[in-house]
């Protein structure tokens, strides 16, 4: 046998079968960084249609998606994660946090528009997301991914960002 | 593909197996652990974690796919466990590239191209963006004689092609750029290590970030290997000793790092110096005399300065003093058993300043201007006979040149980027014009297409222009003529199934002006542009990586390189390259085993004969934190099945008065290293 074809072999032994992963790191620090945010958010207190989840919406498809499925389960202040992909902007009811990435550029005002009936939190890595009416912003500086909170926005919907997360927004400038 | 290496290869399939079946059974644990990892890093470690992304293609940054070159970068993560320790290690991995050695220096062979004896004078290397090619050989150190510990690596980004457009000079058939680890990165860290053959190292390097912005780093490392104390040397049996050489392939080298940041100013002072033992009896020196040896010294001082003044306008500048030394000792065999003391040696220093701004003046535009100046004080080489003294070569030498060079990356359409750039540069003797053009199509985050092309030459060298002795063996060419590379590129880069990565391209490229050492009328070695080279080669890589956090590559090269005016191939050109690498945690994201093979086929000599073409197979197993916090420990196997590789010797090991030309040079067998280091 060939041992180029011998290295191949061996080369596919050795994957584990597997759940999807992103491989690009942009996007795993993104997704811990997102499932951290609902850490330092508190939402209204009927906002929660059933009472033990929170809901992580993703719209369409991204490396996000992969990275963030580790989550799925996950205690976060009482609440298991459920992370949940929509096609559509009106499927964000239920959603406690939407996640729109860059790809959904051309529908990111529709989905905003929609989001602004419901108390969720918006997040994207869009440019200027926080200038149109999103309420955190990804960008990065220097390789290294930060944020920036539009508070207005998050407090029109009656979320509250707590003071930890705002001061996190000032620093490595 | 003989018997051989059949053997070996299932040698390697069985090493696999057993890792990965260990590795099945502590899947669990690192499952949990890698999803750990960064979900249970708080927000502010977060933001500190850097992305991936290059600099060298474009000289700003941005994503590897939407970079118009095709480029390799290897992490810090992956020198520790794969246990590399040179920079030449990290190259024998990556995909496309080849190294020989010959008891003196590494050389890097890129797109079959590799000319025994010359210094790497077609690759442009870098430490942060310093240029490190000397002013008088125009070496790119990737051996001992590097100057730089690679523990103090962050990363490094090659980048494969012409990159005159941008670089200048050198740039010919890649550009290697260093980009060193940021002080909070170090902290205080310790590191010592042990090999075969009396091998040892220590470092101690002390890295400090202060509120006030003020960033400290310092480090010192020294090294030394006494080197086999006896090599065989089967061409020279016929010689006084029976063809051993002792004592004489020692290797020491010492090294220190400064750098201080304040806001927007970097100041970087860098010193190494590596002697080295000569036993191959190049240059005609007496075979088996350990007093032959060369020492190559390097330092710099640089100042830089780099600024984003708003989204959309960068500027970096930077302030350089170089030096370069050369000491060689050569005991030359007059081929009468009487022999003369020869100090061969150089002398380099240079200033200079360059700057480049990017600019983003419209939304889909991203232009780059840059303009460089360097002064070379001095560029000296002395060749002195010590009794009866003679001197042979004298020659003192100062020159400037300068180079200006604009790009514009334009984003056309959302999926579709066109590059175009030139630079200009002048020289005493000469002009050059380099231009690049390249067309990037990404029509998904996972898709990018390139057709790239791109020109880059290579100034004759202060050594392949002045060097004489005398008359005695070379003659200089003070004519020469600057060499020059027309590339053509194509790639695909895919990523799928969300765990792979893939890379397939074809490249053609055409030298011209080829500067070559052959013997002028009189019998002496002159170098002249008298060769034609051109190649086809075809490179394909598969990357993946896995929750559990195992990674691993696997890759193949074809390339024809041959020469235009005989149609011949290449000396030193392998047709085919593969590698196999990967990294799987045994124990949480602590223990690792890395294992890696690499095959290269058979290489011409300079006569013509073919080496042997063994596979290669090194093991490291690393640990991370393991027991305490802050030790990083490893065990590495080099060279496994105990092959004894033949790299291509140059002309300068066929100059021995009494005994047969040495055609190949025999590497070292199986090796190991125990490395710990410790930070805190």
């Amino acid at each position: 046998m060939s041992p180029l074809r011998l290295l191949i072999i061996l080369f596919l032994l050795l994957v584990p079968a597997t759940a999807s992963v992103a491989t690009e790191s942009e996007y795993q620090v993104k997704a811990a960084m997102l499932y951290n945010f609902a850490k330092f958010v508190d939402w209204p207190a009927d906002s929660f249609a059933n009472e033990n989840r929170i809901t992580f919406c993703l719209v369409g498809k991204s490396p996000l998606n992969g990275a963030i499925q580790p989550m799925q389960g996950k205690s976060l202040k009482g609440r298991t994660v459920v992370i949940r992909p929509i096609v559509r902007p009106d499927e964000v009811d239920g959603c406690q946090i939407l996640f729109i990435p860059q790809s959904e550029r051309a529908r990111a005002s529709a989905y905003l528009q929609q989001s602004s009936h419901y108390p969720i939190l918006t997040v994207s890595d869009l440019e200027k997301f926080t200038v149109s009416g999103g309420m955190i912003g990804f960008f990065e500086d220097d390789d290294k991914i930060r944020f920036e909170i539009n508070l207005e926005a998050a407090q029109k919907r009656r979320l509250q960002i707590s003071s930890y997360l705002l001061n996190l927004t000032r620093r490595g400038r | 593909m003989n018997i051989m290496t059949r053997r070996m290869i299932l040698c390697s399939v069985t090493v696999f197996q057993l890792v990965f079946g260990l590795s099945a059974w502590c899947d669990e644990q690192s499952l949990q652990a890698a999803q750990d990892d960064l979900s249970d890093l708080s927000l502010e470690q977060l933001m500190q974690v850097k992305v991936e992304k290059v600099v060298t293609a474009s000289r700003f940054s941005q994503r590897v796919t939407e970079a118009p070159a095709s480029m390799s970068v290897i992490a810090s993560d992956d020198i520790r466990k794969y246990g590399y320790r040179t920079l030449a290690d990290v190259l024998r991995s990556v995909p496309g590239l080849y190294v020989s050695n010959d008891r003196n220096y590494s050389y890097l062979g890129v797109r079959g191209f590799s000319r025994p004896g010359d210094f790497n004078s077609r690759i442009l290397l870098q430490i942060d963006g310093h240029r490190l090619n000397d002013n008088i050989f125009d070496t790119a150190a990737i051996g001992t004689e590097f100057p730089l510990d690679i523990d103090l690596i962050d990363r490094i980004e090659f980048m494969r092609g012409p990159g005159s457009s941008l670089y200048g000079s050198n740039a010919f058939f890649g550009v290697i750029n260093i980009i060193t680890r940021t002080s909070e990165d170090v902290k205080r860290e310790f590191s010592a290590s042990t090999a075969r053959y009396n091998t040892w190292s220590g470092r101690a390097s002390y890295g400090v970030s202060s509120d006030s912005g003020l960033d400290v780093l310092l480090s010192g490392t020294l090294y030394d290997s006494s080197g086999q104390s006896s090599l065989y040397f089967p061409e020279f049996a016929s010689a006084p000793g029976g063809g051993y050489s002792h004592h004489s392939d020692y290797d020491s080298s010492k090294s220190a790092y400064a750098r201080v940041s304040l806001s927007d100013f970097t100041l970087t002072g860098l010193f190494g110096s590596r002697k080295k033992g000569i036993p191959t009896g190049a240059f005609g020196t007496v075979f088996n005399d350990p007093d032959a040896r060369t020492i190559d010294e390097r330092g710099y001082l640089d100042l830089s300065y780099r600024k984003s003044y708003s989204d959309s306008l960068e500027v970096s500048a930077r302030l350089f003093y170089d030096h370069y030394g050369f000491d060689g000792v050569y005991i030359t065999d007059n081929g009468d058993s009487t022999s003369t003391r020869n100090l061969d040696t150089a002398l380099g220093s240079w200033w200079g300043a360059e700057s480049v701004v990017s600019l983003k003046p419209l939304t889909d535009h991203t232009l780059s201007f840059g303009a460089e100046f360097r002064h070379n004080l001095a560029q000296n080489q002395k060749n002195i006979d010590v009794a009866p003294a003679v001197t042979n070569l004298d020659d003192r030498r100062n020159s400037v040149n300068w180079g200006l060079f604009a790009q514009d990356e334009y984003h056309l359409l959302k999926p579709l980027r066109v590059t175009v750039g030139v630079r200009y540069d002048n020289y005493d003797t000469f002009n050059a014009i380099n231009p690049r053009a390249g067309l990037v199509y990404t029509p998904a985050e996972t898709t990018a297409l390139k057709l790239l092309y791109g020109e880059a030459f290579r100034a004759p060298n202060a050594y392949e222009r002045f060097y004489q002795d005398g008359g005695n063996s070379s003659v200089g060419n003070p004519d020469l003529k600057p060499e020059k590379i027309k590339t053509i590129d194509v790639i695909w880069e895919q990523y799928f199934l969300d765990n792979y990565r893939s890379s397939l391209g074809g490249f053609y490229y055409r030298v011209t002006d080829l500067i070559s050492q052959t013997t002028n009328g009189a019998n002496k070695l002159i170098y002249r542009n008298i060769e034609q080279a051109e190649a086809l080669g075809v490179a394909l890589s598969l990357e993946g990586t896995w929750q559990n956090g195992s990674k691993g590559r696997l890759s193949y090269n074809w390339q024809q390189a041959t020469d235009v005016n005989s149609g011949a191939l290449l000396s030193n050109s392998p047709r085919h390259l593969a590698k196999a690498n990967m990294s799987i945690p045994l124990f949480r994201q602590q223990l690792f085993v890395s294992p890696e093979l690499q095959y290269a086929s058979p290489r011409l000599t300079l006569d013509g004969t073919r080496t042997n073409d063994p596979v290669t197979a090194n093991l490291t197993l690393f640990s991370r934190d393991l027991g305490f916090k802050g030790l990083e420990a490893s065990a590495s196997i080099y060279n496994l099945f105990n092959v004894h590789t033949q790299d291509v010797a140059g002309e300068e090991h066929q100059q021995q008065p009494n005994l047969p030309p040495l055609l190949t040079i025999l590497q070292d067998g199986i090796n190991f290293r125990f490395k710990l280091s410790y930070r805190f």
